[in-house]
């Protein structure tokens, strides 16, 4: 790739200019999307953005910066000041920041695609939008139901890295993804009343993916349970009952309150003026979090999933990470800073959005491991509960400990066996209730992943994550309101 | 003056789309310099500097459009990704209610307060100010204080084949402050200073706010669910307020995403409620003349003594709705500028007096809607939940969330106060002006188990 002389050029300057640690990344991004809004091309679009960031540690005080005009001039110019910035910030630190000592690495990775979406036309593309769109459509008109509202976006990525630091470590990786995006909306012509979801797809695949997909009967399915939640869904009942959770779930349950508060920057207060910190100390590792056949893990090594990497942005080889096992809490996520902080070895978590953006502790692909029981297994022994298959609405305080998940495709249980729809029940539960009232986990088949954007980050840095698991089941839990 | 050079590029864009027999281009070139400080645990975590050009473009033919947006701005890349926009619009369908862009030359309002040269010229010195707001939270009760802070010098170009050359520049200067009075982390404050000039701009007093609400924070009981009277503070009413803009917006309004949908010239809240979008607000983040389109910004009421008076337009999105840009493109979708909520008569105590009992939420984060069409949602309260007793704060709660619908909330609105507050921050994507608002009968839920 072109400017990759200016990345080495970088480095080297850093050193020379007295960094102890200096890292440049070049990285390209091109995206083509397609936005169809209520049957009509709203937008085609293309981003593309092409720099190079670079982080230099200098006594202890780390700084970052960013370019996207190339030349040696500019570079030394950035070098310079970041330098400059970072032994200023390292006067103010008691402490200064060491990183982890990890392997020299000289490797490259890249995804693998039949096809590259980058050689499909647009015509393709939009066509691929506007057959969603006419099976919402007529999945609306057969039912006698208005889809008023239905936004569909469909994307695909390219990004070209190159990472080098000045320990010798020089990474390339060129990633290839797809993602598709759906709000439905949907009206009761009778009442009035509206019910509304929205789906996400993600993957690091080719456009062969989309065939996978199948996004216009995903979505014509979609279209349908939302109609006859308008026109079936009863309202749940407010005593305590067992609760079977869906793959979706699952998934963002295991995200948003072990994923994130295993994060190891939370756990040490990096993030919090932002997202916030962690209820997870670092000294609470070891300890019982969940019932003993609770086991989360995050995986950024998983082919095609969205979140997939070989190398992090810091370079670091990536690997499986248990973070709960058997109930107990087993690994955080850690970067090389809090790494070092903690004593350990960098789980490469380090992942940076742009080439404008540092590389921060991410997730990748996060879920729970699978049980042995079938879904009749999950259910048989329920005299009252609920089968919460989706969510709506979903919120998590800042220390990760009280979240909320309200059901949207939910049935009510009753003496085994699945009866009508339920409407809007909510669970909301503490993080250690929840984990520890799982008694029961989905065979490996049941398994589904989901496909999201996570936000995190100052500026903010949307990371693709995949997040899911087999169904489980919750006892003794009362609805929330 | 805006620098020749994102000038110039602006002009090569055009001169280069209409080659290629296009009906019409538009471009925004934005050239950025940014600094930022973060901190926690007392100290510098990490300090950035960024030196970017953005460019945005938009095509036209045959009511067909295209748009790109490239950090990529060597000429020969640009000129091919003119041509790949003249491909793709090639192939797209037609734009339903499609208008051309608006026709120039416009005059635009010269704006107060929105640049700062010593706002432009600050270097390594801003980690002074990140120091002042951390001893500041310190000295006011916090014992781990976390926070970012953003310096930012901006030029902005818009040019159009259709008669535009329109140019801004401005500063700005933000700090938030997030202090902690405990080890567990649940004693929390925030603060925030948010300016266009150097002179408005006070870390200190955003760390004092954060230092002192962590301290009251201290030894939380556990909030009990239930209907109570709520005081939202600045940043928490923002928040709710950072949703409603987007709700205003006709994009939304079209793709089933706003619960104001029918509620146009309809009363959404009491009477004494006006709520503006002003783009010429002195000292407001997020002001500037001239819309994406070209078009002069202008302040519109959106709730004018309760009732819905406008959403935001842009000239597409005006003709569906057989009506008049209001100056908020946004090429696709229109947005608000600076929302301004207007003050009310009362003051911070008399407000508590008027509710007499209930709770006081400083700010929420994480939120979220079961239904953007019917506006049902929840958010959770943070940096200060205080229980209100007899006119008076009385002490900290935790573990509670907000779980009611946004329609009900505006018009059970019962009192705000004449102190207004600028609020941005991570959390809030359009800056707010905003009082202490007081709302009745609002849904509070907790975990059950």
């Amino acid at each position: 790739m072109e400017h990759e002389d200016l990345v080495e050029y970088a480095v080297e300057m850093g050193e020379k200019l007295g960094a102890d640690y200096v890292e440049a990344r070049l990285q390209k991004t091109l995206s083509n999307v397609f936005l169809l809004k209520n049957g009509v091309p709203e937008v085609s679009g293309i981003e593309s953005s092409f720099g190079i960031g670079i982080r230099v540690l200098v006594d202890g005080g780390m700084s970052f910066t960013s370019l996207n005009r190339f030349s040696k001039e500019l570079v030394k110019e950035k070098v310079e000041e970041a330098v400059k910035m970072a032994k200023t910030s390292s006067k103010t630190r008691k402490k200064p920041i060491v990183l982890s000592e990890e392997k020299t690495i000289m490797g490259s990775w890249r995804t693998i695609f039949k096809q590259n979406p980058l050689d499909i036309s647009p015509e393709e593309k939009l066509e691929a939008l506007l057959d969603v769109d006419k099976s919402i459509l007529e999945t609306g008109k057969r039912l006698k139901a208005m889809v008023p509202g239905r936004l569909i976006q469909l994307s695909d990525t390219y990004i070209y890295k190159y990472y080098v630091n000045n320990e010798g470590t020089k990474v390339r990786g060129e990633i290839v993804g797809v993602s598709g995006f759906a709000v439905i909306t949907v009206v009761e012509p009778s009442s009035g009343g509206f019910e509304q979801q929205y789906m996400d797809m993600g993957a690091t695949k080719g456009f062969e993916v989309l065939e996978e997909w199948n996004l216009p009967k995903k979505c014509a399915e979609l279209t349908e349970i939302l109609v006859k939640i308008l026109r079936e869904a009863k309202k749940p009942v407010a005593e305590e009952m067992d609760i079977v959770l869906g793959p979706q779930i699952v998934g963002i349950a295991c995200h948003e309150s072990v994923g994130h508060p295993y994060e190891a920057d939370r756990i040490l207060g990096r993030e919090a003026a932002q997202a916030g910190e962690s209820f997870v100390k670092k000294e609470m590792l070891g300890q019982k979090i969940g019932s003993e056949i609770v086991n989360v893990v995050d995986d950024p090594t998983i082919p095609h999933s969205y979140g997939y990497y070989r190398y992090d942005d810091e370079g670091v080889p990536a690997r499986k990470r248990y973070l709960i096992k058997n109930g107990v809490i087993n690994e955080f996520l850690h970067n090389r800073e809090t790494a070092g902080e903690f004593g350990v070895q960098s789980n490469a978590a380090a992942r940076a959005i742009g080439y404008n953006r540092e590389p921060i502790v991410r997730m990748a692909n996060t879920y729970l491991e699978p049980g042995d029981y079938s879904f009749e297994e999950l259910i048989e022994d329920i005299k009252l509960g609920i089968y919460m298959k989706t969510f709506g609405e979903w919120n998590i305080d800042d220390r990760r400990f009280n979240q909320r998940y309200i059901g949207k495709e939910a049935y009510l249980i009753e003496k085994g066996e699945i009866k009508h729809l339920v409407k809007n029940p909510i669970l909301e539960i503490t993080t250690p209730a929840f984990w520890s009232s799982i008694d029961a986990i989905g065979k490996a088949e049941l398994m589904e992943f989901e496909a999201a954007i996570c936000g995190k980050g100052d500026p903010d840095q949307g990371a693709p994550v995949w997040h899911g698991g087999p169904p489980a089941r919750l006892r003794k839990i009362r609805l929330g309101g | 003056m805006v620098e020749a050079d994102i000038y110039d590029l602006a002009n090569f864009i055009v001169k280069e789309g209409l080659k290629l027999s296009i009906d019409e281009i538009a471009t925004l070139v934005s050239k950025t310099v940014e600094r930022q400080v973060r901190f926690s645990n007392n100290q510098i975590t990490v300090t950035k500097t960024w030196d970017d050009i953005t460019v945005k473009v938009y095509v036209a033919k045959d009511r067909r459009i295209a748009m790109c947006e490239v950090t990529n701005i060597e000429k020969n890349s640009l000129k091919e990704n003119l041509n790949k926009l003249l491909h793709v619009i090639k192939i797209t369908k037609e734009v339903e209610g499609y208008e051309k862009l608006p026709d120039g030359p416009f005059t635009y309002k010269s704006l107060s307060d929105t640049y700062d040269p010593k706002i432009e010229q600050l270097g390594e010195e801003i980690v002074d100010f990140a120091e002042e707001a951390i001893n500041s939270a310190l000295n006011a009760g916090g014992k781990r204080v976390a926070g970012t802070l953003y310096s930012e010098y901006n030029e902005t170009v818009l040019v159009t084949s259709r008669n535009v050359e329109a140019k801004d520049k401005g500063t700005r200067i933000k700090i938030t402050v997030r202090s902690f009075a405990d080890e567990e982390g649940v004693a929390q404050g925030m603060g925030l200073s948010v300016s266009r000039i150097l002179s408005k701009f006070n870390p200190s007093k955003a760390g004092e706010k954060a230092g002192e609400t962590s301290k009251m924070s201290l030894n939380p009981t556990a909030g009990k669910p239930g209907t109570y009277n709520v005081v939202f503070g600045p940043y928490s009413f923002a928040n709710l307020l950072d949703f409603a803009s987007m709700a205003f917006s006709a994009f939304y309004v079209e793709s089933g995403l706003s619960p104001l949908a029918d509620k146009l010239n309809q009363q959404v809240a009491p009477e004494e409620v006006t709520i503006v979008d002003d783009p010429h607000l002195p000292n407001g983040y997020n002001s500037r003349p001239f819309d994406d389109e070209g078009v002069p910004t202008r302040r519109n009421e959106l709730v004018k003594n309760g009732v819905v008076e406008t959403f935001l337009h842009n000239v597409k999105t005006a003709k569906k709705f057989k009506t008049k840009t209001t100056g908020n493109a946004g090429w696709i979708i229109p947005h608000a500028w600076n929302i301004v909520f207007e003050p009310g008569n009362r003051t911070f105590n008399e407000l508590l007096e008027d509710v007499k009992n209930g709770i006081l939420i400083e700010n929420t984060w994480y939120t979220r809607f079961q239904n953007y069409r019917t506006g049902d949602f929840s958010t959770i309260p943070r940096d200060g939940i205080f229980l209100i007793e007899n006119g008076e704060i009385k002490s900290a709660i935790r573990g509670i969330r907000v779980s009611d619908n946004i329609l009900k909330l505006f018009s059970n609105i019962s009192g705000f106060t004449k102190e207004v507050e600028q609020v941005h921050w991570w959390e809030i994507e359009t800056p707010v002006i905003a009082p202490y608002v007081a709302v009745k009968n609002v849904k509070i839920t907790t975990a059950t188990k």
